[in-house]
């Protein structure tokens, strides 16, 4: 076993240097929510990172990234390739580890015990993964590319959490059949890695309850009022350091800013300034009461199909 | 066993063995978001407790609580409203921490077990310039949404309106608390005003110093998690506390926020698994419904003015009112 791996599982980021606090955050995090843990930390990069020394007693894992195939360039999101890392972990790391969890780095950890997750039946799937947000606030949306290239109203999901058993993903060449994509369609790939993924599997994959990665927070904060989550999940540019939004909670901001000042002070500028206090408007109250009744609906008939967190549909 | 190291400023709660569980879950949760803190954990307690193995490296101090006075004691007794201290004087220890421990410390931040800590530099927090007064500490709820608010003890005893305090979280300095008697003067409440003593210790503090303390930043005691959940969307909030009898581990009320429960739930699964079944069960997972959005929203709106007229006098959180 290579030093310092210590576990036969391990919870994985892929990240460039831009979002290596923010890692650090999250690990900073479930290492205080998972204290007797049973998995190493990975981050995964192309990029030279160094890992604070505060940060050291976590034994973290840093994997330099492989190159990816060429042809995969045309699945860029957000300016960054390295969300495409993800593809090829089961590959790089599936030696090492049975299990991998792979998490997005704008996410806020509140609780979960991921060594119990790690060990969830996946039954034939290769992948554990939460429905992408849509699904919650429109009933049962087919996804544009699946439309677009030809295929029936599968499930798709949000790659920003996966559980990967390592070796049915590689049994199965998942790697493989995601890149090939990038060689077989004509369209444009509008959502990076989880358009290639989502494509791939079409549908076959294991449904994890939501709480793993909740989506929700920027639009619909109440959705998650009476639903306890575990992962916050920031999509799209709705992220707490980037913007003074009114139903981000702000909460998400405040932590962000107290870890900074904790351990990247540099990074403290970077954080988006928080909105001055104030109550919403009458407007606001009824845009969230409207969420409720509709949103709300939608996303109680999904969370109610997972009655146990720890249990995933097959 | 060498005395572990000391700090001049401390963290204190004062509980019985039944609020130990949730006294470390507060510990826990501190210390997490101070790992470089400058300040000790005290419990102040009269039962024989025992940190738990994995809690020895937060060094806790437990400190032996003397018994009120006997007068007081008796006077205590006298109350008609002896259910407020249902077999327990533990609401008073915090009054008499200043005389106890202040050889020890200069500042004292006592906090109730039922609170939920987001985040809050509390180095900073303990060293706040709060003048010269005993204590700093949060206005009580009712001062966040009914304007120019008369405390009912005050009212009883006689008193004009002034800042009333919620004593769950009290930054003591505990010299000028002792220089200014203030735990002699709490307990000459019991004779004073034995009518207007509606909340123990809390009760006592406010009729002794009548507005006579430095104001903090409601985030450091927010009481309205359940009565205003959609104000923290805006507001950052350090302390959640969770006043009343509505808990996350006893009666939940449906507008307090699930990740409350389930991190008590969290907690003590992992470290007191036999108090688990104790905690409140989750409440099912569905929105809101229509009655009881419609009642929460109503409160937002009439509470709309007073909030922002309080939040406004603290810009910063680390800069008390004094």
């Amino acid at each position: 076993m290579p030093d310092p791996q210590k576990h036969d599982c391990a919870v994985v980021f892929c990240i460039d240097a831009n979002f290596l606090q923010f890692s650090l955050f999250m690990i900073w995090q479930i290492a205080h929510l998972n204290p007797h843990r049973r998995f190493d930390f990975v981050i995964a990069s192309q990029d030279d990172l160094v890992i604070p020394a505060w940060a050291k007693p976590y034994g973290i894992v840093l994997h330099r990234s492989g190159p990816y195939p060429e042809a995969a360039a045309g699945a860029r999101f957000s300016g960054s390739m390295s969300t495409l890392f993800r593809i090829m972990l089961a590959r790089e790391l599936g030696d090492c580890y049975r299990r991998i969890i792979y998490m997005d780095s704008d996410m806020y950890v509140a609780g979960g015990d991921l060594g119990r997750l790690l060990d969830i039946d996946l039954g034939p799937h290769q992948i554990g993964a939460v429905l992408d947000c849509r699904y919650f606030y429109l009933v049962a949306p087919h996804d544009e590319e699946f439309k677009a290239a030809g295929l029936p109203n599968l499930p798709y999901y949000n790659t920003g959490f996966q559980i990967i058993d390592t070796k049915a993903y590689r049994d199965q060449e998942v790697e493989r059949r995601a890149f090939d994509i990038c060689h077989n369609t004509k369209r444009p790939i509008l959502k990076g890695d989880q358009t290639l993924l989502n494509m791939a599997l079409k549908g076959g994959f294991a449904q994890l309850a939501p709480c793993w990665n909740w989506q929700q927070d920027g639009l619909s904060p109440l959705l998650s009022h009476l639903y306890p989550v575990f992962h916050h999940h920031f999509i799209a540019a709705r992220k707490p350091n980037l913007v003074v939004s009114r139903r981000l909670p702000v909460r998400f901001n405040q932590a962000y800013r107290d870890f900074m000042a904790l351990y990247a002070p540099d990074m403290l500028g970077a954080i988006s300034d928080q909105p001055k206090p104030r109550q919403l408007r009458l407007q606001e109250h009824i845009r969230m009461v409207f969420d409720t009744f509709t949103a709300g609906r939608i996303t109680e008939a999904i969370t109610a199909r997972f009655p146990d967190p720890y249990r995933a549909i097959l | 066993m060498p005395e572990p190291e000391r700090h001049d400023c401390a963290v204190a709660f004062c509980c019985d063995r039944n609020y130990f569980p949730l006294a470390l879950f507060m510990i826990w949760q501190i210390a997490h978001h101070n790992p470089d803190r400058a300040f000790d954990f005290v419990i102040a307690t009269r039962d024989d407790l025992q940190p738990p193995a994995w809690a020895a490296p937060l060094q806790i101090h437990l400190h032996r609580v003397s018994d009120p006075p006997e007068a007081v004691m008796a006077d205590l007794m006298k109350l008609p409203k002896m259910r407020r201290f249902p077999g327990s004087t533990t609401p008073l220890d915090r009054i008499m921490l200043a005389r106890e421990l202040g050889h020890r410390y200069r500042r004292i931040l006592s906090v109730d077990c039922d609170m939920f800590i987001s985040g809050g530099d509390f180095n900073r927090l303990i060293n706040m310039d709060i003048g010269a007064h005993p204590l700093g500490a949060v206005l009580d709820a009712p001062f966040l949404y009914e304007p120019n608010y008369h405390a009912r003890e005050y009212q009883r005893a006689g008193l004009g309106a002034a800042p009333y305090c919620n004593s769950g979280l009290l930054l003591i300095d505990t010299a000028a608390y002792v220089a200014q008697d203030v735990d002699h003067r709490s307990f000459a409440v019991f004779k004073k005003h034995p009518d207007a003593i509606l909340y123990s210790d809390q009760s006592i503090t406010n009729l002794a110093l009548w507005g006579g303390f430095a104001q903090l930043a409601p985030a450091w005691n927010w009481q309205n998690s359940a009565r205003l959940p959609f104000f923290t969307l805006n507001y950052p909030v350090f302390l959640h506390h969770f006043i009343g009898k509505h808990k996350p581990d006893r009666l939940l009320l449906r507008t307090l926020d699930a990740r409350f429960n389930l991190a008590y739930r969290e907690f003590m699964a992992r470290y007191f698994p036999e108090h688990l079944e104790k905690l409140a069960l989750p409440l099912p997972h569905e929105p809101l419904r229509k009655g009881k959005l419609f009642s929460v929203v109503m409160e937002h709106l009439l509470a709309r003015r007073t909030t922002i007229a309080l939040l406004d006098r603290f810009p910063d959180p680390y800069v008390a009112l004094i």
